[in-house]
């Protein structure tokens, strides 16, 4: 078995900066590559505001759950909400090449996470969004 | 435009060659982004066809902090000219090109090439 880690964040933006150094200090500490660091910092960064500012009708406290897994040379990470329904596979690609002042910005967090995570997966579970996303260590030369 | 403090300003203007150079350090994300366009702000209410970003301190870009950039490279378009980056990070550089940046910018090993190529 690997090693997890579960960091709980409130649904604030000031929440986010400690979610991110937490993280950050536990992917280091585990030798975990660079690239697999800066997807975890950025799935933070992308989902966890879109749920923050999004997700929520009500002014109620929510947490954002956010669950690392090492194991097979592969970070595993979900983000958990009980936000609204969002899938953001089904969220539609920007279009890169669109004359550049009628470019879209929307869209572009989930983009990158797509294009640098080697799997990207949802679920509707419970009421819940789980966002998964997986890196795997590249055989280095 | 100092009407922040230095710790949390992200980037610092210079002016090189006559060419003003955006020298941005730390993480361009969510929180940054604001700070950072504030900056930028005075640099767009100017009209300039070349702007250099040294990207040699920045640790990380996310989508927000990337849109910020789209600001500076629209800008530059609208002069008739272009936005060049330079030392940028491999990670950066990854996340600039994931995001179809990459056909819209100029992108130099150094700031010495990329002042070379900048010749107002």
């Amino acid at each position: 078995m690997g090693e997890s880690l579960t960091i709980e964040v409130p649904n604030a933006q000031d929440a986010i900066a400690p979610a991110t150094e937490e993280a950050e200090r536990w992917l280091e500490a585990h030798e975990v590559p660079t690239k697999a660091i800066y997807l975890a910092l950025l799935a933070i960064e992308e989902l966890v505001t879109n749920c923050i500012n999004y997700g929520y009708d009500d002014t109620a406290e929510h947490t954002i759950r956010i669950e690392f897994g090492l194991a097979d040379g592969a970070m595993t990470m979900e983000v958990v909400d009980d936000g609204h329904e969002f899938d953001p596979l089904n969220a539609p690609e920007p279009d890169l090449l669109v004359e550049l002042e009628d470019r879209p910005v929307g869209g572009l967090g989930i983009h990158m996470l797509r294009k640098l995570a080697d799997e990207m997966a949802y679920e509707r579970v419970d009421g819940k969004n789980r966002v998964k996303l997986v890196k795997r260590s590249e055989s280095t030369e | 435009m100092n009407s922040t403090s230095p710790e949390a300003a992200p980037a610092r203007l210079e002016c090189v060659q006559g060419v003003p150079v955006m020298v941005i350090t730390g993480r361009l994300d969510t929180h940054a982004a604001p700070i950072f366009d504030a900056q930028a702000a005075k640099l767009l209410g100017e009209k300039h066809a070349r702007v250099l970003l040294d990207l040699s301190g920045v640790t990380f870009i996310s989508s927000a902090g990337l849109r910020s950039i789209l600001q500076i490279i629209k800008h530059t378009n609208r002069s008739g000219g272009r936005t060049g980056i330079f030392s940028v990070p491999e990670q950066i550089l990854e996340a600039i090109e994931i995001s179809g940046f990459q056909p819209l910018i100029d992108i130099y090993p150094d700031r010495e090439t990329a002042l070379n190529g900048s010749s107002v």
